[in-house]
């Protein structure tokens, strides 16, 4: 149990840092793509604030919870979806393949997430998007290959995204995907339950931090392109 | 086994798999990187030594225009300078003092003569100058250029603009000026034309200049006209990224059109 509850605060501490970190190196003229990766950090916060009050203040019924829940984490999932489409501006080829992989994901996302209202079957929602983004930041390494090579990728707030969404979706992709195994086989074995929930978490503070050295690295953009 | 036993199993395998799991992606963004920074030098060497071998063939251009340069100064002044100073070292050698009239004549006659000499020369080395090209411009310097053309009035010369003219950086408006003054000396030279034509035209992307003569013209295919002339021409409009045309046909006349792109040849588009 105290390994669910040590991510939960952690990765609250994280949000707010990566939210401060956003808001202070976000500037006018930076691209949409950082604005909209702000609005799925607030997004982030509110989750984190949800489970706060279900969990440790018990304020939030049960069942109340997992609804907000559930319409936050569809809410982010949408955002991904749209961050990735941001990515891939060099090539219209590749760019036309993701708008269309992800306007289907979307949809099946919508669908399943109004199928499953008040239903405990929500994890299947998480399956889809997540292979959208696995194989679209796959596409993204291809690309970076694929074009000049001007860009000092360290210093690439972009990179840094599509390095936080491919540790997410690699990590999450097997956790959601033997989730109602976890659920059904491992139900009377809590901590193992909740260790690998945890890795769900892991995985998203990871993505944060990756969002965080993203932010960082648009404070010097300009300095650091050839 | 015990069921504690199996979930503490269960969970060392879960461990063992997310280390390995974090092992495996941290390694792929490690390579990943590794091999693009790779790419990344080696594409940077690759345009450092384009860089390098156009610099190079442009300093070769630079020092054959300089040459060129040099030859036409001096045909000028043997052609046309030494001869009209020798003439008017003929008129004071044979000065006659004994009939004042005739002297003060010879003296006047010299003395038109030098000054048109000294004119000729200034126009040669405002033509040659550089700095008087990189100051004022390429247009500015074209029309110089036309102007001494009609002067000699041998030529009707037209000069014709259209589009919005753009700055090109120093270097590349002096290439372009030296080919320009190239192509007029070889229609001086052998094309026996009674007019020339010059049209500049910008767009968003391209500089198009067309020079068109109505002389005796020359078979494209005639090895006797395409000589290292025309060659270096068409090397230098090629250092510059453009392009360089000569349409001509026996009795039509010639027209050389040279192209340039504008987006390489701005400095910080």
């Amino acid at each position: 149990m105290w390994v669910y509850n040590f991510f939960i605060i952690f990765g609250t501490v994280i949000i707010i840092w990566s939210l401060i970190v956003g808001i202070k190196n976000l500037k006018e003229e930076s691209s949409n793509i950082f604005k909209v990766v702000l609005s799925f950090i607030i997004i982030g916060l509110l989750i984190s604030a949800n489970t706060f009050f279900c969990k440790f203040f018990h304020i939030t019924p049960e069942q109340t919870f997992k609804n907000i829940q559930r319409s936050l984490n569809t809410l982010q999932y949408l955002i991904i979806l749209y961050i990735i489409t941001l990515l891939f501006y060099e090539s219209s080829f590749l760019k036309k393949i993701i708008v269309f992989l992800v306007v289907i994901v979307t949809l099946i996302t919508i669908f399943i997430f109004i199928k499953t209202l008040n239903s405990n079957n929500f994890f299947y929602i998480h399956i889809a998007p997540i292979i959208v983004i696995l194989f679209s930041c796959l596409l993204y390494y291809y690309q970076l290959f694929k074009n000049n090579f001007k860009t000092k990728l360290v210093n690439s707030p972009e990179f840094w995204i599509v390095v936080g969404l491919t540790f997410y979706s690699s990590i999450s992709f097997p956790v959601f995907t033997l989730y109602k195994y976890i659920n059904t086989e491992l139900l009377n074995n809590n901590n193992l339950f909740l260790a690998i929930y945890s890795l769900g978490n892991f995985a998203l503070i990871i993505l944060y931090i990756c969002f965080i050295k993203s932010f960082l690295c648009l404070k010097h953009k300009s300095r650091h392109t050839y | 086994m015990s069921q504690t036993q199996e979930s503490s199993y269960l969970l060392i395998i879960f461990i063992i798999a997310s280390v390995l799991l974090m092992l495996v992606l941290v390694t792929f963004i490690i390579t990943i990187i590794y091999k693009y920074q790779k790419k990344q030098l080696a594409y940077f060497t690759e345009v450092g030594q384009l860089k390098t071998t156009h610099e190079n063939e442009l300093l070769k251009s630079q020092v054959e225009m300089q040459e060129q340069t040099f030859q036409n100064i001096s045909r000028e002044i043997h052609d046309n300078i030494g001869q009209k100073l020798t003439l008017a070292k003929l008129h004071l050698n044979t000065l006659n003092f004994t009939n004042l009239n005739v002297a003060q004549h010879q003296i006047n006659n010299s003395v038109d003569i030098i000054t048109e000499a000294l004119n000729h020369l200034s126009d040669i080395s405002r033509s040659m100058n550089t700095e008087i090209i990189l100051n004022n411009g390429l247009i500015k310097a074209l029309e110089f250029e036309v102007n001494q053309l009609q002067k000699s009035g041998l030529y009707k010369v037209e000069l014709s603009l259209t589009g919005d003219p753009i700055f090109l950086p120093g270097e590349t408006e002096l290439v372009l000026f030296r080919i320009v003054q190239e192509v007029t000396h070889n229609i001086i030279k052998h094309a026996q034309a009674t007019q020339i034509v010059m049209h500049l035209h910008y767009t968003h992307t391209l500089l198009q200049l067309h020079i068109k003569d109505n002389g005796k013209g020359f078979s494209i295919n005639d090895n006797n006209f395409t000589g290292s002339g025309l060659k270096n021409m068409q090397k230098r409009t090629q250092l510059l990224k453009g392009t360089f045309n000569i349409n001509s046909a026996p009795t039509k006349g010639t027209t050389v059109i040279i192209e340039l792109p504008l987006i390489q040849n701005i400095p910080n588009v």
